[in-house]
C-alpha cells in the first residue's frame, strides 16, 4: 500500500502544480494588489475594447456603451448613453501621450502644475487591498479596495478582469462604506474588429498649446495632501477664476466668482452621488466673494478648502 | 499601532475571511464585548466596514446593521417622562424660538430637481462669462463645449434671505458642476479608472 502511494505521489504533485499554473484564479493570487493595479493601467491603455455597462448614481440607473480604441501612443474613448435623450454622449475623449507633458514644469504663483503620472503617486494617498474574487460580465475578476489613507478622499472598490486586466466594475463609497456610485460592465468585447477599424479624422484632436495663468488672482492656502494643481484658468469677467486639483483618481475644482455674481449668490451646498458642492462667502479684504468647491470629496473637506482661499497678493 | 492592536486587527481580518483560529475568534469577541474601551469601538467600526465592503464586493445589499451604539446613545440622551414646570416653560419657549428663527432665515431647502430641466439659458448666461472658448483650455484636451444641465436628483441646500433668487443659485450650481465635469474625466492619468468617474453631459453634437 505504502509503495503504491509512493508511486503515485510524484505524478500527483506534477498534476497539482500544472493545475495551479493553469488556473487563472489561482495564478491571480500571485500578483499583489499593486501589481494588479499597474497591469490594469497598462492594459487599459493598450487594449481595444467595447462593452455595455450600467451606471448607478443617487438611485438612478443609466445604461452606457463604451468603446476604447488604442493606436500606438494615441487612444479614443467614447461613452454613449443608451437611455434618456437620443444620441446622448457622456464624453468622447482623445488622448495623445505625446501631448500633455508640457505642464510638467509650469509654475502658477506658489502652486506648481504636477500631473499625477504614476501609480506610486496614487499609492501615497490610497492603500490597495485585494478583497477576493467576484464574477462580473461573466468574467472572473479580482476585487481591490482603494482605501484612502486620510479622511480627505473617498474609498473605491474596483474589480479587475483576471484575463484581460481591464476594470469591470467600480464602486465609489462614502467613508462609512456605503456605495455612492456604481459602474459595472455587463459584457465586454476585446480585440477582434476593434483592432483594425479606423478612427475617424474628426475625432482626432491636435495637441493644445499650454496656456497658464502665472499670476493667479486667488489661491487656496490649503488643499488635502496628495492633491496637485492640474488645471487653471481665469475667466473673462474680472476677478473670476477656476482651478482643478487631482490626486490621480479623485478631483475637485475651485471657483471664485466676481463681486457682481457674488452679490447675488447665497452660501449653499449640494450633493449628487460622490460629487459634493459647497459655496461660501470669503472675505477678500474689501469685498466678500463667493468661493465654491466642487468634486469627489466630502462637504467638510470642500468647505475647508474654500475657507483657505486668499487673494494672490496675500500669498505672494 | 501597538502589538496587541495589530494582533487584534489581524484576528478580525482572519475572522472576516473565515480563517480565524479558536484563539483569534475568542480574542476578537472578548475585545468587542468591552463597552467602555475606545479600542473596542474602533474594532466594532472596523468590523462594520469590513462587512460592508465584503457585502458590496459580493453584490449584496449594504445595510448599516450595527445600530447598537446609536440606540444606546439615544436612550442615554432621552429625557425622563417627569417634567418640572420650569422645563415645560422652557420647552414651549424653545419651540417658539425655533419657529421664529425659521421665519427669519428662509431655507430654500432640500430640493429634488426631478423636473425636466429647461434651464440651459441660465447656464449659458454664466458660461458666457468665460474668457476663452473651451478649445483654448490650458489643461487636458477637450473636444466639445459645455452645455450641460444639472444632474437630475441633485439636492441643493441654501440658506438665503429675500434678495437671493433660487433660480440664480440653481444656475450657478449648474455652471460650476458643468465646468468641473468638463475637466474631471481628463485629469486622471489612470485611463481605465476614468470610467469610475462618469460625468453627465448634454446630448451629443451632430459631429460626434
Amino acid at each position: 500500500m505504502i509503495t503504491m502511494l509512493r508511486r503515485v505521489r510524484q505524478p500527483l504533485v506534477l498534476v497539482l502544480c500544472a493545475l495551479i499554473v493553469s488556473s487563472p484564479a489561482l495564478s491571480q493570487t500571485v500578483r499583489s494588489a499593486y501589481e494588479l493595479m499597474q497591469d490594469m493601467m497598462d492594459s487599459s491603455t493598450a487594449t481595444n475594447y467595447s462593452g455595455f455597462a450600467t451606471h448607478e448614481k443617487s438611485g438612478r440607473l443609466a445604461t452606457l456603451h463604451f468603446t476604447h480604441l488604442s493606436r500606438s501612443v494615441q487612444s479614443l474613448e467614447r461613452v454613449a448613453r443608451l437611455d434618456g435623450p437620443v444620441d446622448s454622449v457622456y464624453y468622447p475623449r482623445w488622448r495623445d501621450q505625446a501631448c500633455g507633458t508640457a505642464q510638467d514644469s509650469v509654475q502658477m504663483g506658489a502652486l506648481s502644475f504636477a500631473p499625477i503620472s504614476n501609480l506610486s503617486k496614487l499609492a501615497e494617498s490610497y492603500s490597495f487591498e485585494i478583497r477576493g474574487q467576484y464574477r462580473v460580465a461573466n468574467r472572473l475578476s479580482t476585487v481591490i479596495l482603494l482605501n484612502p489613507k486620510d479622511q480627505f478622499r473617498l474609498p473605491y472598490l474596483i474589480s479587475i478582469d483576471n484575463q484581460s486586466d481591464l476594470m469591470l466594475k467600480s464602486v465609489i463609497l462614502d467613508n462609512d462604506g456605503k456605495p455612492l456610485e456604481r459602474l459595472q460592465f455587463v459584457n465586454l468585447q476585446i480585440g477582434g474588429e476593434l483592432d483594425t477599424i479606423d478612427i475617424a479624422a474628426e475625432a482626432i484632436s491636435p495637441c493644445k498649446e499650454v496656456l497658464t495663468d502665472t499670476s493667479p488672482l486667488y489661491q487656496p492656502s490649503w488643499v488635502p495632501p496628495g492633491y496637485a494643481l492640474v488645471f487653471a484658468k481665469r475667466n473673462r469677467q474680472p476677478n473670476q477664476a477656476m482651478m482643478t486639483f487631482s490626486d490621480g483618481l479623485a478631483s475637485f475644482s475651485l471657483f471664485v466668482a466676481s463681486p457682481e455674481i457674488s452679490t447675488n449668490l447665497p452660501p449653499f451646498s449640494s450633493s449628487n452621488g460622490a460629487t459634493s458642492a459647497v459655496s461660501i462667502k470669503v472675505d477678500m479684504g474689501d469685498v466678500d466673494l463667493t468661493v465654491s468647491v466642487v468634486g469627489e470629496i466630502s462637504k467638510e473637506t470642500a468647505e475647508r478648502i474654500a475657507r483657505s482661499v486668499m487673494s494672490g497678493s496675500e500669498i505672494r | 499601532m501597538s502589538h496587541y492592536n495589530e494582533q487584534l486587527a489581524e484576528a478580525l481580518s482572519a475572522l472576516m475571511d473565515g480563517e480565524a483560529t479558536d484563539i483569534e475568534t475568542r480574542r476578537v469577541l472578548k475585545a468587542l464585548s468591552s463597552s467602555e474601551d475606545p479600542q473596542a469601538q474602533l474594532l466594532r467600526e472596523k468590523w462594520q466596514r469590513y462587512q460592508m465592503v465584503s457585502s458590496i464586493a459580493h453584490g449584496g445589499d449594504v445595510s448599516n446593521s450595527d445600530i447598537s451604539s446609536s440606540i444606546a446613545l439615544a436612550i442615554e440622551q432621552e429625557d425622563g417622562f417627569l417634567e418640572t414646570p420650569l422645563k415645560k416653560i422652557l420647552g414651549v419657549s424653545g419651540r417658539f424660538a425655533v419657529a421664529a428663527s425659521a421665519a427669519l432665515v428662509a431655507i430654500l431647502g432640500v430640493q429634488q430637481f426631478n423636473q425636466p430641466l429647461n434651464l440651459t439659458d441660465e447656464t449659458s448666461s454664466f458660461a458666457l462669462l468665460d474668457e476663452a472658448p473651451l478649445d483654448d483650455y490650458a489643461g487636458p484636451v477637450n473636444l466639445y463645449p459645455a452645455n450641460s444641465f444639472l444632474p437630475e436628483n441633485t439636492q441643493v441646500q441654501a440658506v438665503s434671505s429675500e434678495r437671493y433668487s433660487e433660480k440664480e443659485v440653481r444656475g450657478y450650481l449648474r455652471f460650476i458642476l458643468n465646468e468641473h465635469a468638463l475637466i474631471a474625466p481628463y485629469v486622471n492619468s489612470q485611463e481605465m479608472l476614468s470610467p469610475a468617474r462618469i460625468e453627465q453631459r448634454s446630448p451629443a453634437k451632430s459631429s460626434e
